[in-house]
């Protein structure tokens, strides 16, 4: 298996994330798939590392571990404005009694086994994001006059991943949150570039094409937020 | 005037490859050409011209007889990655709803291998079901809940667990040992419903394949499903919409070279098949939800 067949060259990930044209050609959609796997598995490695050391410190699963640390937070969460038949503070400690149950793995591979799922889940997730989106994104450009195929279109949008990697400085203090929310931009801004030079429609049917799924999910997201509350609403009401 | 002839300037990627001893047909003019030269140069050329060289014709004597399990890997990997390649030779194959069928049974006996396994590991990683069930119970009973509320949450809570430990496969190794022989099952009915709906759907459309041929060619979409061979690993989650899309893509294109139908109408038909299945699949997995909800939750 010749790696250059699954990844392109660190040239062409240059050039595409400097938004140069050249960067989004000549390059297959095996070499994006393998591309979007292996950024999302380096990205992945730090929280991964972070995960591990929270769980083992804990001794017990990831999810376990997180619930434990919310259980002080859900004690200062103004629950009983709600609904009187939630009490904070019993609530947070039974939250921390389930995170206290022992399991019968020792803590530390319990810890690593759920940081190691934790960590595929960066790759399969990104990976979904670059299918799934990019189904929408080809449906609108069909809608507005674009006539490629979907293997390039996938080629060259599987680009984004490539500043996307910062994504992953997200447990550094600070400074983590600044690096996630420039990746997320520079990876849209990639997209967007992206899918005009692979269409080649116009940059304003481009963008359009490339935010009408976004806009479509947010609204799509708003309505089930809602439909979800007042369903949480009612079974409240009647209990 | 037929494509077949000059070539466009601007070069295309994902060129379909094309075998000695082929012709291809053209879907402007309906006339084949044969000979490699030829059809190399029809096929490198243009992003619209493609759509030409999708159904691949190969004489008898170089026709498909049966798959290699051995070449299962790269054959999948292709349909991933969109390339006409796996579903030309599942199209030309002597029986390609036998090879679909052999496909789907496998993919769904390694999906349920590594989902039993990662069941296994989940629950050794996880405290006791039973002590957390009661430890949930307990803090519900020193809530403000009436006593007759109670007893009702707790009911239900006890009724709706299992499910729950049968969904997530925590502590649920009795009900992963009966899903190695219900996920395959499930996979090839749900494939043989899609194949059915979209060959319908096809010939509605246009299409020309025959009923094999299109099972054959839809098969191909439950590649992605692959992915939850991941799931062996405790808290790994394969998300149900990318395999699905995948899926619908793929048998998008499967559509595109079994019925030669243009880009949209395949699109049309794959989607459009996929909603009649998740409608059945949904009504299925309600009713037996239902039939575990009367048992009391053992399977």
């Amino acid at each position: 298996m010749n790696p250059r067949h699954w990844l392109p060259t660190p040239q062409k990930m240059s050039d595409a994330v400097q938004l140069r044209a050249s960067g989004f050609t000549e390059t297959s959609m095996r070499q994006s798939l393998g591309m979007v796997l292996v950024l999302g598995l380096l990205a992945g490695f730090i929280p991964f590392l972070v995960n591990w050391e929270q769980a083992a410190t804990a001794g017990s699963a990831l999810p376990l571990a997180r619930l434990g640390a919310q259980a002080s937070r859900i004690q200062a969460t103004p629950l009983t404005y709600i609904s009187p038949m939630f009490d904070p503070v019993i609530l947070g400690e039974t939250v921390q009694l389930i995170a206290g149950l022992p399991q019968p793995l020792p803590g530390w591979l319990a810890a690593f086994l759920s940081a190691l799922g934790e960590w595929i889940n960066w790759p399969l997730r990104w990976l979904a994001l670059w299918i799934v989106y990019g189904a929408l994104v080809m449906a609108c450009n069909k809608a507005l006059g674009a006539t490629n195929r979907l293997q390039p279109f996938f080629a060259a949008t599987g680009f984004a991943a490539a500043p996307l990697i910062l994504v992953g400085l997200s447990p550094v203090p600070c400074l983590g949150r600044i690096c996630s929310a420039v990746g997320v931009i520079w990876a849209f801004v990639v997209y967007a570039r992206a899918n005009e030079e692979v269409t080649n429609l116009s940059r304003s049917r481009s963008l359009a094409a490339v935010l009408l799924p976004l806009l479509i999910l947010l609204i799509l997201s708003l309505l089930a937020l809602a439909l979800f509350g007042l369903l949480l609403y009612l079974v409240v009401s009647a209990v | 005037m037929c494509h077949f002839s000059p070539p466009p300037k601007q070069p295309a990627y994902g060129t379909v490859k094309i075998f000695e001893g082929r012709s291809v047909l053209c879907y402007h003019c309906r006339k084949r050409a044969s000979g490699l030269a030829q059809a190399s140069c029809i096929l490198k050329y243009g992003p619209t011209l493609i759509r030409i060289a999708l159904r691949v014709y190969r004489p008898d004597s170089l026709r498909n007889y049966m798959l290699q399990p051995q070449n299962y890997p790269q054959f999948i990997g292709k349909a991933l990655l969109l390339e006409p390649d796996p579903f030309v030779e599942m199209v030309d194959d002597d029986n390609p709803w036998i090879e679909g069928l052999f496909l789907c049974a496998t993919i769904g006996v390694l999906v349920a291998a590594a989902q039993l396994v990662g069941s296994l590991l989940l629950t050794v990683s996880l405290p006791h079901s039973e002590a957390l069930l009661n430890m949930v119970l307990a803090g519900l009973r020193q809530s403000a809940l009436g006593d007759e509320s109670l007893l009702e949450t707790e009911r239900t809570l006890r009724t709706l667990w299992p499910l729950l430990l049968a969904y997530t496969g925590y502590d649920s190794v009795g009900f992963r040992i009966f899903t190695l022989a219900a996920t395959p099952l499930g996979l090839i009915g749900q494939w043989l419903l899609f194949g059915l709906t979209s060959h319908l759907l096809a010939r509605a459309a246009g299409g020309q394949g025959a009923l094999g041929q299109t099972l054959g060619a839809v098969a191909l979409s439950a590649a992605p499903r692959l992915l939850y061979l991941f799931s062996m690993i405790p808290f790994v989650s394969v998300a149900a919409v990318l395999v699905h899309v995948w899926g619908i893509l793929i048998a998008f294109r499967g559509l595109e070279v079994a019925h030669e139908l243009p880009p949209w109408p395949a699109a049309l038909v794959a989607g459009g098949a996929w909603l009649l299945t998740l409608l059945v699949s949904a009504v299925v997995v309600l009713l037996v939800a239902f039939l575990l909800f009367l048992a009391g939750g053992n399977p």
